[in-house]
């Protein structure tokens, strides 16, 4: 038997240094290739933020503060605006909330923007149907030791 | 005037307190619970604003400092901004602070921060 791949691996000549042409404008500005350092870096910090807030929206779905409480620290606070006035307090309001509400299966978190800065971060994040409640976190966050820790939750309820 | 307009000017009461070394002048920037905290040798360290007032008025007036507003992300009565610092008395900050709109007006709840 004699087969041929002659037909199949035949490629116009122009098309294919066209390709070509493209595949080294892509890589001589940068658009794909090797990532910075900094990109890197930017990357793992990211990620590792992402593993935190992944934490605390499984302890929400699970109905389990004991899941979430390693994403805060001990002086966390929480703070909310109903009617005008100021609520919240310590983070200990939350994770009493969480442990009462329950199991929360339907619930969906995310992330929607991650500002990072060295040793502090912000991160906004939007849940869906957190008891069929709808709401908006932006959480502040520092890193200790290597470990981001959320410091301060402020949130909105969207009516 | 747009809320992010109105976010500024609350935040920029903050700065002048900074350049004129009066926490006076920033009091009414922050509200009376807020936090004030930030990382060192990878520890968190901070408390009450209160350490910003008393730090401030120790300082004292930094005519030199300059305030640049490189983020304002807004959601109803919930915000965040990040503000670059440059020459508070010759350091270089990074601030993240939260806000919340309170009766109307916008109060600084949280305030994180780098120094570079």
């Amino acid at each position: 038997m004699n087969y041929s791949c002659t037909n199949t691996l035949r490629v116009p000549n122009t098309s294919l240094r066209s390709l070509v042409v493209v595949l080294v404008l892509i890589v001589s500005f940068g658009l794909i290739g090797p990532a910075t350092a900094t990109q890197r870096q930017e990357a793992s910090q990211h990620q590792a933020i992402n593993e935190v807030i992944q934490r605390y929206i499984e302890g929400g779905k699970q109905g389990k503060s004991a899941i979430m409480k390693p994403a805060f620290h001990e002086q966390a606070t929480m703070y909310f605006v109903a009617s005008g006035n100021i609520h919240g307090g310590s983070i200990q309001g939350l994770f009493d909330a969480i442990d009462k509400a329950g199991p929360s299966p339907s619930l969906i978190g995310k992330i929607a923007a991650i500002d990072v800065n060295e040793t502090t971060a912000t991160v906004r994040i939007e849940l869906y149907n957190w008891g069929g409640a709808r709401y908006t976190d932006q959480m502040s966050l520092l890193k200790t030791n290597g470990a981001w820790k959320i410091i301060s939750k402020v949130y909105h309820q969207t009516k | 005037m747009s809320e992010v307009k109105v976010i500024k000017n609350v935040i920029q009461g903050y700065i002048d307190g900074g350049v004129s070394g009066q926490s006076e002048q920033m009091k009414s920037a922050f509200h009376e619970k807020a936090t004030m905290h930030y990382i060192a040798d990878g520890e968190i360290q901070g408390g009450p604003i209160q350490g910003l007032f008393d730090a401030v008025d120790s300082i004292g007036a930094a005519a030199d400092l300059t305030g640049k507003f490189a983020d304002i992300n807004v959601n109803e009565t919930t915000a965040t901004v990040r503000l670059e610092l440059y020459n508070w008395s010759g350091a270089r900050y990074t601030d993240q602070l939260s806000l919340l709109k309170i009766h109307g007006e916008w109060k600084i709840i949280s305030k994180v921060y780098h120094q570079h």
